[in-house]
């Protein structure tokens, strides 16, 4: 993971998959708002395909 | 508005990562070319985002809502006329010269195509312009924290300004695009669901059209007179004043978006990077209009939505976002909505500051205060300009509280400094006979035109600070007149002044001028990675959005 960190598709990847954690978890303990699930979701979709698509050094 | 722990949580990540790029950036600094210049090695990808990310500042997000509340889809106009084709032509046809010539800025390429007046102008007026911008851009994010998070405006300004000055100062160019690359992400996917249930709740776009006056909902038809529109403006103004003088004035010599072709790592990559970003670019208007249509229905409707008004009494357009977020976001995806507007903001400030930072260091410290030293100094000057041009934008900001529509006001100051410097460029590169002392005298001229003409005319009460000669319906009205009178100016000056002066010799001017400079050959590229064909294709999916809305 740690040599992905050079790779800004991870960083943006990682970025989001932890925000989706968060607006997902407030809409499971808090809100049950839709939009946080459907928005929650979308954002860890993108956020893990970044991660995916990312590359590590020397790769 | 009341934001919870969760919304708090999305924000403090946000910090946090904008902080650690630069710390994992920090590490690739070695020389000033590092620091100011990302040592012409970013990635297509990321240069094409940040490039149309750079110019998603505050202003553009905020202040292109409350364009849409307050004249409809005529605020298009700004991507369909103002920016594509300038970003195309910059792509095709500018990107040669200033990757070719190796220019370290676009007023060292003003150098080495005319002379040092020259360029110490250009320097000089631009780095004016980017702590302007700069401090717009922070003076919009305090009012937002102000309203949304009721924090104090004061303090607002310095934590803000200290997260930029920390993550550009450690990581400089390079630490302050790849922040923009994911400000961009976190502003289209953090106000998407916005628009989504906003277009939901006023009843699609059919309804919209139902609702508003005809002339907020149809992009040219009620352009052939400047009385039936709310712009203020007719087609052939719109045309020639932003379409041509304002947006290839900004688009193609305005180093903050310039810089981030430059720093792309070969040639055909630079050529492509205005033209990939203006894919986006074209659906931006989903992003940042479309929410200020929305508003103006809900209010018509009775929705018991209103846009907020300022201290004055009157309607705060600048509001509508802020406003339409609280409205809809749940706590969670609210705290992503604030900071996207947060993102916005600072993608506009570190672009500026960044750009500032260059064109100081090259362009008027090593130009003409200390020009033989070590590269190692030139790297720690860079670093002191980060501060110094942070602490400027801070002071800026409060000149900035005096104005209600921020995009207004933008445009007046980007008129005075860009409307004249399109015709610089273009009799630069595109004649050869074009001379040092003729660009130079008409880029005075232009600047002097544009504030005479400002000091003449009103609008919106602004203006008419000499007499008060003509009244235009709109600020943006009077934004493209100044524009095009400054251009009108400069064109002219600069092909009389060049005529009786003496012109530099041709082989000076090889990499510099069209009729002298071996144009790249794309013929062997596959249609993908060739700039022309793919600009013709975006000129054509343009001209098709501008018929669907006419």
């Amino acid at each position: 993971m740690q040599k992905r960190l050079g790779d800004l598709r991870f960083i943006i990847g990682l970025f989001f998959t932890l925000t989706a954690g968060i607006v997902l978890a407030g809409y499971l303990t808090g809100t049950g708002a839709a939009l946080n699930l459907w928005s929650g979701l979308t954002f860890l979709t993108f956020g893990l395909i970044m991660m995916a698509t990312s590359k590590a050094e020397g790769e | 508005m009341r934001l919870h722990l969760t919304d708090y949580a999305v924000i403090v990540l946000y910090f946090l990562f904008v902080v650690a790029v630069g710390f994992l950036v920090k590490g690739r600094i070695k020389s000033s070319n590092d620091f100011l210049n990302s040592g012409r090695n970013i990635p297509l990808w990321i240069t094409s985002l940040a490039f149309i990310s750079a110019n998603l500042g505050a202003q553009e997000v905020l202040g292109m809502v409350a364009s849409g509340a307050k004249y409809g889809i005529m605020s298009v106009h700004f991507y369909w006329v103002g920016a594509i084709f300038a970003m195309v032509f910059l792509g095709v046809f500018m990107m040669p010269f200033y990757y070719g010539s190796k220019a370290r800025s676009v007023p060292e390429y003003l150098r080495l195509r005319f002379d040092e007046k020259t360029r110490g102008l250009n320097a000089l007026t631009f780095a004016v312009m980017t702590v302007f911008s700069s401090g717009i851009s922070l003076y919009a994010l305090a009012k937002l924290l102000e309203i949304t998070l009721q924090w104090d405006f004061d303090f607002s300004i310095w934590v803000a300004a200290g997260i930029v000055m920390v993550y550009t100062f450690m990581g400089g160019l390079t630490s302050a695009v790849y922040n923009e690359v994911l400000q961009f992400f976190l502003i289209v996917l953090g106000l998407t669901p916005l628009v989504v249930v906003g277009l939901q709740e006023a009843g699609g776009w059919a309804n919209i059209k139902a609702q508003l006056e005809p002339q907020y909902t149809h992009a040219w038809k009620y352009m052939g007179s400047a009385d039936q529109n709310s712009m203020g403006i007719n087609a052939m103004s719109l045309i020639f004043g932003l379409g041509f003088v304002m947006s290839f004035g900004y688009w193609c010599t305005d180093f903050l978006v310039v810089q981030r072709a430059m720093i792309a790592r070969n040639m055909n990559e630079a050529q492509r990077t205005p033209i990939i970003a203006a894919v986006p670019k074209i659906l931006m208007p989903i992003i940042v209009v479309l929410p200020g249509l929305i508003a103006i229905t809900l209010v018509k409707t009775g929705s018991g939505y209103s846009i907020p008004t300022g201290a004055d009494g009157g309607t705060d357009y600048t509001m509508t976002l802020p406003s339409l977020l609280a409205r809809y976001y749940p706590n969670g995806l609210l705290g992503v909505g604030i900071t996207a507007l947060l993102a916005s903001f600072m993608s506009g400030m570190a672009g500026n500051v960044t750009a500032f930072n260059s064109v100081f260091t090259y362009d008027i410290y090593q130009s003409y205060f200390v020009k033989s030293r070590s590269d190692s100094h030139y790297l720690w000057v860079g670093k002191i300009i980060t501060v110094a041009g942070i602490l400027i934008s801070v002071a800026t900001a409060y000149v900035a509280k005096s104005f209600n529509n921020i995009n207004d006001f933008l445009q007046l100051v980007f008129s005075f400094v860009n409307g004249p410097l399109f015709a610089t460029f273009l009799l630069g590169m595109f004649w050869k006979r074009t001379t040092g002392h003729g660009a130079f005298a008409g880029l005075l001229l232009g600047t002097i035109a544009a504030a005479l003409t400002h000091g003449l005319t009103v609008a919106e009460g602004k203006g008419g600070w000499i007499a008060e000669t003509y009244t235009f319906g709109s600020g943006m009205a009077q934004a493209f007149a100044v524009a095009s009178v400054s251009w009108t100016v400069n064109f002219f000056t600069t092909i009389l002044v060049s005529l009786v002066t003496k012109p530099k010799p041709d082989e000076e001017l090889r990499g510099l001028v069209w009729s002298l400079t071996e144009r790249p050959k794309a013929s062997d590229e596959p249609w993908y990675r060739r700039a022309g064909t793919l600009g013709w294709m975006l000129i054509a999916l343009t001209l098709l959005l501008n018929w669907i809305f006419f």
